[in-house]
């Protein structure tokens, strides 16, 4: 109840400076607040986590110095759970987050992924297991400028040779499922922002990752953008089965995961 | 691993991202290459294509050289007289001297023995501060002796150095020719009015240069079947009967004789076709003659000149005068007056007599008229007059330097043979039966299977220089000099017909020319390219970075960026080569006409359908070209590639 004031407030203090506010905005607020008055998932008892990060630790040298952007860091992630990872600039959420989808090796610590301790993996089977396990979406979408719609959403199928027909059997259903059904032919620039991170979702959602994982997803949208964009998130999950893990510094977005985990100075808080 | 199709589809999204930069690449670098293609496409339409099209078809395409014997020289090393010389020179020149005044006392001819001595000293001080250096005086009867005695012990191993020679410079065949020159004759042509042009004491009426193209046949070249066959009319009608001696001509002697004028070096293509044709058809009825005279009746000619110019008074003390040889007439010079007593003729005959025994002289007068009939056609003379496309296309295609042909077959069989090579005695000769008393000036045709062997042959020269010190101090190549120690070389060779290796050499500079200037423009367009590339690989620094988030391997994104390179420099290859053939063609189509009129000429073609261009494409060096562009674009990629590639992708990614 208290994140619902806290929204509210914030309608206010826009409305009070005279910011905004269109029908659309009052939408996605209306949106919010339904997403925040949707019961939280819990995993089940005694079902296994999909991730498990123990002691996870990242150093840095920057010049002389050296810097610990992650400390020891525990925790675990259970399948269909979202979870936010949020926390001030600087704070190694991001870092965090790099590791944990094996594009960063932690200095120590392990983080096992179906069992499988994925900070020992060679940069082959790295390769591999980012194409399989993760889908990845950023904040500025990273799609082919000259590519189609069709065409960006079936990139991670250019690495495991999928055949044509399934590739775009599988386009058209993710393009469906994130409700772009009739822009499968358009190029990026033809789609607005939050059309565009639908179709980066989409991509990543491409290969059935286990695991997507989000570097501020909403960074770059307006609020009703990122009320759809998270609302597509809770879709995924009901309709894959896939578990999210969301970098933000927004506490609005992280207040929407089922699950808060806050960093401050490399530790979890 | 993601697919050759796959990266392509990658590699066209790069292409179309930076549309202008690719562009403006694509359009810089062409221009660049296409300077490179443009020269090989030349380069080889003109040396690969057109000249052999010419040269096979008209002048000889065989490999020849034509060498003469070393005999005399390698008598005297490094062209010095030595030690043990000089003993044998000093008995002959004695011997020589008291011959004189023997002889003289007999005939009653004053004797001056210091005169006697300076006139026929046989060698003389190189320069005055080195007196120990002496050379010969080839002129001496004392120098001739010693030549003559060497060349006569020298004659039993002959064969034997020529076939050394053919062994060391890998001939396949060798020919036998000889170099006719008329030593003690004085000879005049007769021209289009039938007159001889003698000296007159007219005052020469002609005004400015004369016509460079006035044959003389002064010098005869005797050459085999094989070095002549090229040049000969197909049907002439010369017999042997016909005492008329068979001559090549070049096609601008010839030119003059059928009483055409120059052609003015601005002429259009097609005049020179059509006057090239109209010497082919004339030539072939071209007969004319030459009047020979002999130093006797040359000598009574100037005293009748003399004479002419004398004042009566002066006349009247001339015992014995002469009428000038009438210039329509070829005749020894008629007496117009005679009061010579008994003893006056006896003292000029015996001094005649002399002079005819000591140093070959001759006693009569004579006069004798040649006719010559023109059964082939060489390739052009120099032309100081020429222009410098027509000068390069004449060194290549090579000439007679001059020389005019005679068939040596043809020239055996001359009913009149024996009176001919008379012409062409050396004054101490008086019985020929055999054409090598005539002189020794035998001369050898080497034939060669390629060009390169014929360069061989030429750069043999320098041993010659070398071991005979005719050339001090030239510089010579190390890889020569190796071979001269081997072999010491008993020839001198020059090119024959075509000019073989002269064409290799000139090729061969053109080649490194077009490869400097080709490397140059290759770097130049390999620093635009990595530019381009570089920028459009930095610029797609978080792009690569999503890759590898979304599961590519670094070779898939080495691959993809490759494929971008390739396509790249594919399409800068094309643009350039096109570009190249535009130009040359516009070039080909601007100036092979006139080419391939001058090429006509200079090759003194006979098929007219033979068509000079600018254009050859070899396979394999364009190949060669585009290969290396293609590479270029590989390393232009792959430079700024492998710095990115080793970049952490989430550093890439953040947009920190």
């Amino acid at each position: 109840m208290e994140d619902r004031k806290e929204l509210l407030g914030k309608v206010w203090r826009l409305y009070k400076n005279n910011e905004l506010l269109f029908e659309r905005d009052l939408k996605a607020i209306r949106s919010m607040e339904e997403m925040l008055a949707r019961p939280k998932y819990k995993p089940e008892a005694g079902v296994k986590p999909v991730m498990e990060v123990k002691e996870l630790c990242k150093k840095y040298k920057n010049g002389k110095n050296a810097v610990e952007a992650v400390k020891k860091v525990s925790f675990e992630v259970y399948p269909k759970e979202i979870v936010a990872i949020t926390g001030t600039s600087g704070s190694g959420k991001s870092t965090l987050l790099h590791m944990l989808g094996g594009l960063d090796k932690p200095t120590s610590g392990e983080i096992l992924v179906d069992g499988v301790n994925i900070a020992k993996l060679s940069d082959r089977k790295l390769s591999i297991f980012r194409n399989q396990k993760i889908g990845f979406v950023f904040q500025f979408f990273y799609l082919q400028p000259f590519l189609t719609l069709a065409q960006n959403v079936a990139v991670p199928a250019m690495i495991n040779k999928m055949k044509t027909r399934a590739r775009k059997e599988r386009s058209e259903e993710l393009a469906e499922a994130v409700g772009l059904s009739e822009r499968l032919g358009h190029l990026p620039k033809e789609l607005s922002g939050g059309q565009m991170q639908r179709a980066a979702i989409a991509r990543a959602l491409f290969n059935q990752p286990k695991i997507l994982i989000a570097d501020e997803p909403t960074g770059n949208l307006d609020s009703k953008n990122s009320a759809m964009i998270l609302d597509l998130f809770q879709k995924v999950r009901e309709q894959f089965g896939t578990t999210i893990i969301i970098v933000t510094h927004d506490d609005d977005i992280a207040n929407l995961a089922d699950r808060k985990l806050t960093m401050h100075d490399g530790e979890l808080l | 691993m993601i697919s050759v199709k796959n990266s392509l589809t990658l590699a066209l999204t790069k292409l179309k991202a930076r549309k202008i930069r690719n562009i403006l690449t694509v359009v810089i670098a062409s221009l660049m290459f296409a300077v490179l293609f443009f020269a090989v496409i030349v380069f080889e339409g003109f040396f690969a294509v057109s000249l052999p099209r010419f040269a096979n078809e008209t002048l000889s395409s065989k490999n020849m050289t034509v060498a003469t014997m070393y005999d005399a020289i390698s008598l005297f090393k490094n062209g010095k007289v030595s030690n043990e010389q000089k003993v044998v020179l000093d008995r002959y020149w004695n011997e020589d001297i008291l011959a004189r005044q023997r002889r003289s006392k007999e005939l009653g001819l004053p004797f001056d023995e210091k005169a006697a001595r300076k006139e026929t000293q046989p060698y003389e001080a190189y320069e005055e501060d080195r007196p120990n250096e002496l050379w010969p005086v080839d002129s001496a009867p004392a120098v001739k002796r010693l030549v003559k005695e060497q060349v006569a012990v020298e004659q039993e191993t002959r064969e034997q150095k020529i076939k050394k020679y053919v062994k060391n410079t890998k001939a396949v065949k060798v020919s036998k020719g000889y170099q006719l020159r008329a030593q003690s004759r004085q000879v005049f042509l007769k021209n289009q009015n039938g007159e001889y042009a003698f000296p007159t004491n007219k005052k020469s009426e002609r005004k400015g240069r004369p016509d460079d193209r006035v044959p003389s046949v002064e010098s005869l070249l005797l050459v085999p079947q094989e070095a002549y066959q090229a040049f000969l009319f197909n049907n002439n009608d010369w017999k042997a009967e016909s005492k008329r001696v068979p001559i090549m001509l070049s096609i601008n002697k010839v030119e003059y004789m059928l009483g055409l004028p120059k052609l003015s070096q601005d002429a259009s293509p097609v005049e020179k076709s059509k006057r090239l044709q109209d010497i082919q058809k004339k030539s072939k009825d071209l007969i004319f003659s030459a009047c020979y005279l002999n130093s006797v009746a040359m000598n009574q000619h100037s005293d009748a000149l003399s004479y002419a110019k004398m004042t009566p008074v002066l006349q009247k003390d001339i015992k014995l005068a002469y009428a000038p040889i009438a210039s329509n007439n070829c005749s020894v010079p008629q007496i117009m007056k005679d009061t010579r007593d008994a003893e006056d003729r006896k003292m000029e005959n015996n001094s005649a007599l002399f002079e005819h025994e000591f140093n070959g002289l001759e006693i009569q007068p004579e006069a004798q008229e040649v006719t010559f009939q023109v059964v082939g056609m060489l390739p052009p003379d120099r032309d100081y007059s020429e222009g410098l496309v027509d000068s390069t296309l004449r060194m290549l295609a090579g000439s007679a330097d001059g020389e005019n042909y005679v068939p040596m077959d043809m020239f055996m069989k001359l009913e009149n043979r024996l009176d001919v090579q008379k012409m062409y005695a050396k004054p101490e000769v008086n019985n020929l039966e055999n054409i090598e008393e005539v002189t020794d000036s035998r001369v050898f045709f080497f034939e060669y299977k390629t060009p390169e062997l014929v360069k061989d042959a030429l750069d043999l020269n320098v041993c010659a220089n070398m071991h005979y010190g005719v050339f001090e101090g030239e510089k010579i190549p190390k890889e020569i000099e190796v071979r001269c120690k081997k072999y010491k070389p008993e020839f001198f060779a020059s090119s024959f017909g075509s000019r073989a290796a002269d064409l290799l050499s000139v090729k061969e500079t053109f080649r490194q020319i077009i490869l400097i200037v080709g490397a140059v423009f290759a770097a130049i367009a390999t620093i635009i390219m990595m530019g381009t590339i570089g920028r459009v690989i930095s610029d797609s620094r978080r792009e690569t970075a999503v890759f590898r988030a979304i599961g590519f391997k670094r070779f898939d994104i080495i691959k993809t960026y490759l494929t971008y390179g390739l396509i790249l420099a594919g399409v800068t290859a094309a643009v350039a080569f096109g570009l190249a053939l535009l130009v040359a063609n516009i070039l080909n189509t601007q100036f092979a006409p006139m080419l391939t009129a001058k090429a006509n000429w200079i090759y003194c073609v006979r098929n007219f359908d033979l068509k000079f261009t600018l254009i050859g494409l070899n396979g394999e060096l364009l190949g060669m070209i585009v290969l290396a562009i293609l590479v270029i674009g590989l390393v232009a990629t792959g430079l700024p590639l492998t710095r990115n590639i080793r970049r952490n992708p989430i550093r890439d990614m953040r947009d920190e």
